[in-house]
């Protein structure tokens, strides 16, 4: 019983301090097997302590009647003192395998001396050395090293037993003989089955803390990688760059490249490439592609000439933006090493995803400073244009009506006149157009009769070509809409120039009218009309008609229009057009109207103003 | 005569005196050429300086202002003028390439009378001196 538990003791002690399998300073995982001859070795020297002591009890107890006690002890320390020399010179492996191998065979002689020293005592307890012998072996070697250790055992036994027989007269009793076999061996496997259960359990637990160190310290790198190289990086190259040196440090693979989907192709396109040694297992664009298209997962290839070559796509937000390939000429990656790989694709992937669109973010911050810098040149343009416009808008007008000019010299000025007036609307036009395009376009309202108003606007066109053929509709003299006059001023003179230029002939009719709570003023003109298809392009900005095209001479700038549209619905109206396929076209605005339109309003609202 | 006198013999005939002020020679000739036929008296200063000088030594009737100028712009003519209790009668019209509405609501702040913009006709400000000087 006490060397039993002293057994037990010591075993347990093995386990307990062979529990580290795997070291913390370096991260080296240490191998199952190394873990377990270390276990051996522990043991080893334990049992080798336990029989010292047991041989001096033994001696101590029962004074052998032949020299064999003083040999086996002789044995016993000899091989301590050898072990103590030999061992440390020997490699983990072997001094694990010799010191359990040398400690069994050990337990075998001390077996033997005691069993023959001690044969004159029919019962002697030195022939508990019998039970020790196989549950040794079991603990050290598995329950299956249990059965022959109990037949050496018995064969010892014997032997011991006939040997007692020859020299001391004593009964051989076969039947005990076997029967204490039996015992031997049922405790050994009891013993084996138990140590390896709890073997088994330890090694579970200490591959399970192995493996969570180190995945910790995986997911550790893997963050030192996101926070210092990826979440800095915002040119595409670094970051594309970045992905596949961390791919290789990480892995600890001999080559990584990245591929990256062009977004107009959907192409993948070769972009970085880490480590760069000639392996085996070529990194191969066709399966990168293949994987992008379908995996949810990493997936590994192993190579003809040895090595492997494994691949994740690079997805953000469920697209897939790249794949990242890595090969190495060592073993297959396991699991652990293909999830890593998909952690470092899936973080790649943001950090690739970001760069893009910091990089189009950049873009269009330069294109929105250029459309700026377009708008304020076109306004100094405008105002740097009026200037020398004044002087020769009002010497032509000066001139044209001068009583003193020959006729010649007045219709000179009449028509200079009329092209600086052309000018000084497109002048308007662009000043305009640039306020729209800065946004910061202002217009005042406030009350205009609407007849006097398209008076003046008709009048003023009219010195334009063709301007005999402008007619004002007589409406209601009242009618008054909320506007801004310079704006609106501008707004007539484009639509009324506009139908001079583009219906050669027929005359142009402009009227005006109440409807509900809006006045409404259309230009007509029987010209030859605006296709369907053009009818909503033509409030585009620099659009210009296929009819402009057909009439000789003309150049339009695509924005008499656009400024239309914006200047009437910057005072809260509307614009349109009707064209017929029979021809000729009506442009019609809307504007607020100031005082409820006689006739037509509804009497809550006209109570309301 | 001299300009003093000049001034005395104007106002006695109740003939009203008109100041431009522009750094733009083609556009006081514009506008000379244009009151030659009124019964307006026109005079004419190319900055703001001199435009300051000759408003507080002959106090015209009404200022055509350009307001783009080098030295003292027009807008600060307009607020000197329009501080000194001996020239703020004057009606003072804006007449600048500043067309924009915001321009414009500077200009008055600035206490001008009027706004007109360029390019104008000779005409209509014509008719615009006319209707501001009526009053008067």
């Amino acid at each position: 019983v006490w060397i039993d538990r002293c057994v037990g003791r010591s075993f347990g002690k093995a386990t307990l301090n062979s529990s580290g399998p795997v070291s913390g300073s370096g991260g080296v995982v240490v191998t199952e097997e190394t873990a377990r001859l270390r276990r051996a070795e522990a043991f080893g020297f334990r049992m080798r302590w336990l029989l010292i002591a047991a041989s001096a009890v033994l001696v101590a107890a029962f004074p052998p009647r032949d020299p064999w006690p003083m040999a086996v002890l002789g044995v016993v320390i000899l091989y301590n003192l050898c072990g103590w020399w030999i061992l440390p010179r020997l490699t983990t492996e072997a001094r694990g395998r010799a010191s359990g191998l040398a400690s069994l065979a050990l337990l075998n002689v001390f077996a033997v001396g005691i069993s023959f020293s001690y044969s004159y005592i029919t019962e002697s307890p030195g022939w508990l050395v019998f039970y020790f012998l196989p549950m040794s072996a079991a603990l050290r070697f598995g329950v299956r090293a249990s059965v022959p250790q109990a037949l050496v055992a018995v064969a010892i036994d014997g032997a011991a037993r006939y040997y007692a027989q020859g020299r001391y007269g004593l009964d051989v009793d076969l039947a005990a003989l076997v029967l204490r076999g039996a015992v031997y061996t049922g405790i050994a496997v009891f013993a084996g089955v138990w140590a390896e259960t709890v073997l088994r359990q330890r090694r579970q637990l200490d591959r399970a803390a192995a493996e969570a160190e180190a995945r910790a310290q995986r997911l550790h790198a893997l963050s030192e990688i996101q926070r210092e190289r990826f979440a800095r990086a915002l040119d595409p190259r670094e970051v594309h760059e970045n992905v596949v040196q961390a791919a290789v440090e990480l892995l600890g693979a001999d080559v990584a490249r990245v591929w990256i989907v062009e977004r107009e192709s959907g192409a993948l396109g070769l972009t970085a490439e880490a480590g760069g040694k000639d392996v085996g297992a070529a990194l191969d664009e066709a399966a990168a592609a293949k994987q992008a298209a379908s995996a949810k997962q990493a997936v590994v290839a192993e190579a003809d000439g040895g090595g492997y070559a494994a691949y994740a796509a690079m997805r953000y937000e469920g697209n897939v933006v790249g794949v990242l390939g890595v090969a190495g000429a060592g073993e297959r990656p396991g699991q652990e090493q293909l999830d890593l790989l998909d952690a470092l694709a899936a973080s790649g992937a943001i950090a690739v995803e970001n760069a893009r669109l910091f990089g189009i973010w950049g873009e269009s911050q330069a294109l929105h400073r250029l459309d700026q810098l377009k708008s304020e040149f076109i306004g100094t343009i405008s105002h740097e244009l009026r200037t020398p416009l004044t002087a020769i808008l009002g010497l032509a007008e000066i001139l044209a009506t001068m009583p003193a000019a020959s006729p010649t010299v007045r219709t000179a000025a009449g028509e200079m006149l009329r092209s600086s007036e052309v000018m000084a609307r497109l002048v308007d036009d662009l000043l305009t157009f640039a306020e729209f395009e800065k946004g910061d376009v202002v217009v005042r309202h406030e009350p205009v009769t609407v007849e006097p108003f398209l008076n003046g606007a008709v009048a003023g066109a009219a010195r334009l070509p063709g301007g005999e053929r402008l007619r004002l509709e007589p409406g209601d003299p009242a009618l008054v809409a909320s506007a801004d006059p310079v704006r609106l001023r501008q707004v007539m003179s484009n639509l009324l120039a506009n139908a001079l230029r583009y219906a050669p002939s027929g005359p142009i009719v402009v009227r005006y009218m109440a409807e509900g709570d809006v006045v409404r003023i259309e230009v007509s003109d029987e010209g030859p009309g605006i296709g369907a298809d053009e009818q909503a392009r033509v409030w585009e900005r620099f659009y210009r008609g296929r009819s402009v095209a057909g009439i000789a001479g003309e150049r339009a700038t695509g924005i008499g229009l656009a400024v239309v549209k914006a200047l009437v619905e910057a005072q809260g109206g509307a614009v349109g057009l009707t064209s017929p396929p029979a021809g000729g076209t009506t442009f019609w605005l809307t504007l607020p109207a100031a005082v409820p339109a006689r006739g037509t309003a509804i009497p809550a609202a006209a109570a309301r103003r | 005569l001299s300009r003093q006198d000049t001034i005395l013999a104007l106002m006695a005939a109740g003939t009203k005196r008109i100041l431009v002020v522009d750094d733009d020679a083609a556009v006081r000739m514009v506008l000379q050429l244009a009151f030659e036929r009124t019964e307006y008296a026109l005079d004419a200063a190319e900055d703001g300086e001199s435009a300051l000088a000759l408003a507080r030594e002959t106090c015209p009737d009404l200022m055509l202002l350009d307001i783009g100028m080098p030295g003292i712009d027009g807008l600060e003519v307009c607020r000197r003028l329009k501080a000194d209790a001996a020239t703020s009668g004057i009606k003072i019209v804006l007449l600048t390439a500043r067309v924009q509405e915001r321009d414009r609501e500077i200009g008055l702040a600035a206490g001008a009378d009027g706004y007109l913009t360029k390019p104008f006709s000779p005409k209509a400000v014509i008719a615009y001196v006319d209707e501001a000087l009526a009053g008067s």
